[in-house]
């Protein structure tokens, strides 16, 4: 089976930062226009090779805390870095080398989920032979069966949580960030589901995620990062 | 574009989308057609430069909420593509607007004055492309705003004068900014027009905003430096990243208004009051249309207390009045009413119903100013009045009933 764990492959179009570095968040507060601050000054250092469980109540600022490292929203003061990057000023740079798994799904719906993997990885510039038979095993990894084959739209909400986990690992990142990756997933997928994640981080991977699901958080996550305790 | 984002690829959303600004072409061509009937070469050249106005006026609002946030924002991170690939996917998404906008000046002109034309065309690429330029920069200001990096002037004045202060969070006042530098850019275009008369010199202003717009774009992100260092993706997200926190749903508490109270839509029957409140309250919360209806009003009050003639007159409420009522559609988008809860909650009647009432609401103004034009200036008589109003409830039961008709077709095929 092909490795599903990040590498920098030889043809990559876009260039990706030494995958051994952290990524450090510096003293960020975000608030939105006219209300109050939901970070304040946040600074922690997430390590390659493990995983970190966002918790906090509702509100507090998990998914929030994850736009702000997926460059989907800028800080209203401090900084992200990764290796030698500013993550806000260099997100083209910074994204190369990061999976997204996005609470609310947008797949695009008129292709099936094999040309969604393809897609990515040839507009990512990673395509090479091997990408082929990867995602399929990334498909068989995440249990998504004979359906692959149809238009991502006809999806049920699990088949589309799936669909989004290979996704996020279709062009090979360093860094997963999952907001809610296990929602809607069945027992089965969910357990197949924490396997690759376990895996990737396994093999070096940094992972960010929140769950409500503090049982999996506790088999995945090296350390937790409560949100609620400021 | 197609390989960028292949989820648009759908043969029914391209057509629908090509369809869209054939109908807004056509109809700015009628209404330009209109306003323009009678009226000799110096008023075609005079109509041209009120139309630039009128126009900077509506980019100056509705700018940033036609670019932001990029409705595929979080496919586009999947692919993530590189600055240039996100300047010509934004730049494809706004040149149709700009092409659209520049029927009238062509229709006014019409085939004998091919130089008012190009003055009109040139005005409105220069301002599109001024626009596009200062709107998709906006988040890093915005930014530079919010960590007090710039803005200490207006923090400062506010401090010792509060009277001065706008009733927005400090962050989003380059947001006004950019309002007045269009709607100037507008104004001091059609008033150099003006100046000139006729004759190639008019284009001479039009080309120097150009000129000048077109450096301010490459020295923002236009230099191979700049593309190499990625100047355009950080203006990008940054950007999208300030207006989708703007429009947070979730955690965003910041709002300069409050919303439209349930009691207050006591005069929508209870069937389907509780559709048109949060019909209106989203709405609201989308578009800023009261200021659009406002701006809209002003003109029509404008045209007609200038005794502008019947073509100007007529179109300024023809103008209106569609605008008002079309903006009704933002309720078929999912954003606004998600598809299943559209196709859940009621059926076709009730919700054509629900969005004829949120249409309506804005017959009262409109009737109120052109009362108040009917008793204040001889261009306007009460039967007009009456008949205008007439027009807009037609409008209004019509736009409603074929959004819905459209919104139900596509959730039926696409949830059935």
């Amino acid at each position: 089976m092909p490795s599903l764990v990040p590498s920098v492959p030889d043809a990559d179009r876009q260039p990706k930062v030494d995958a051994s570095q952290p990524l450090a968040v510096d003293a960020v507060t975000k608030r939105y226009p006219g209300g109050p601050s939901v970070l304040r000054e946040l600074s922690h250092t997430f390590a390659p090779g493990t995983a970190t469980g966002l918790v906090g109540p509702n509100g507090s600022g998990k998914s929030t805390l994850l736009r702000v490292l997926s460059a989907l929203s800028p800080p209203t003061s401090g900084t992200v870095r990764y290796g030698g990057l500013d993550v806000h000023r260099q997100p083209h740079a910074y994204l190369a080398s990061v999976g997204v798994v996005h609470d609310r799904p947008d797949l695009p719906g008129f292709l099936t989920a094999v040309e969604t993997l393809a897609w990515i990885a040839r507009e990512r510039g990673v395509w090479d032979a091997g990408s082929a038979e990867r995602h399929a095993a990334l498909l068989d990894a995440v249990q998504l069966d004979e359906r692959r084959h149809q238009l991502t739209r006809t999806y049920s909400a699990g088949m589309t949580r799936k669909t989004q986990l290979a996704a996020a690992l279709a062009a090979r990142p360093a860094v997963l960030l999952l907001d809610e990756p296990f929602r809607a997933l069945d027992t089965a997928a969910t357990e197949a589901a924490l396997g690759l994640l376990v895996a990737f981080r396994d093999g070096g991977g940094l992972v960010v995620l929140s769950s409500h699901r503090a049982d999996l958080l506790d088999r995945l996550c090296d350390a937790r990062l409560d949100l609620g305790a400021g | 574009m197609s390989a960028l984002l292949p989820g648009d690829q759908s043969r029914a959303a391209t057509l629908f989308r090509i369809g869209a600004f054939a109908v807004l072409a056509l109809t700015l061509g009628l209404l330009a057609a209109t306003a323009a009937s009678g009226l000799d070469g110096e008023g075609r050249g005079r109509l041209v430069r009120y139309v630039g106005i009128l126009i900077a006026g509506g980019l100056s609002v509705a700018a940033p909420h036609l670019l932001f946030p990029d409705p595929a924002m979080r496919r586009l991170q999947l692919s993530n593509p590189n600055s240039g690939r996100l300047l010509r996917r934004q730049l494809g998404r706004w040149a149709p607007v700009v092409a659209v906008l520049a029927v009238p000046a062509v229709v006014i002109a019409g085939a004998a004055r091919p130089l008012l034309a190009a003055e009109g065309v040139l005005s409105i690429a220069a301002l599109g492309l001024f626009a596009w330029v200062r709107t998709a920069t906006l988040g890093l200001r915005v930014r530079a705003w919010e960590r007090g990096e710039k803005g200490r002037f207006y923090r400062g004045l506010t401090a010792r004068f509060p009277a001065f202060k706008f009733q927005v969070p400090d962050e989003l006042v380059p947001s006004f900014g950019l309002t007045a530098e269009i709607f100037l850019a507008g104004g001091a275009l059609s008033i150099a027009g003006r100046a000139v008369g006729d004759g190639p010199g008019t284009l001479v202003a039009p080309a120097i905003l150009l000129a000048v717009t077109l450096a301010l774009a490459l020295r923002s992100f236009g230099s191979a430096q700049d593309r190499q260092r990625g100047a355009f993706d950080q203006a990008f997200w940054t950007s999208n990243g300030v207006w989708a926190d703007a429009f947070q749903p979730s955690e965003g508490t910041g709002e300069g208004r409050e919303p439209i109270a349930y009691d207050a839509v006591y005069w929508a029957p209870r069937a389907i009051r509780a559709r048109v409140w949060a019909g209106l309250v989203s709405l609201d919360r989308r578009l800023p249309l009261g200021r659009l209806v406002a701006l809209g009003l002003g003109l029509v009050a404008a045209v007609h207390a200038a005794d502008a003639g019947a073509g100007p007159e007529v179109a300024s409420l023809a103008l209106v009045v569609l605008g008002v009522n079309g903006a009704v559609a933002l309720t078929a988008t999912d954003a606004l009413v998600p598809g299943p809860l559209a196709l859940r909650v009621g059926g076709a009647w009730g919700w054509a119903a629900a969005r004829f009432l949120m249409n309506v609401r804005w017959l009262p103004p409109l009737a109120g100013v052109l009362a108040l034009l009917a008793w204040l200036t001889d261009g306007l008589g009460w039967a007009e009045v009456w008949q205008w109003a007439l027009i807009d409830l037609a409008v209004a039961a019509l736009s409603a009933g074929l959004v819905t008709l459209a919104s139900h077709a596509r959730l039926r095929r696409l949830h059935a």
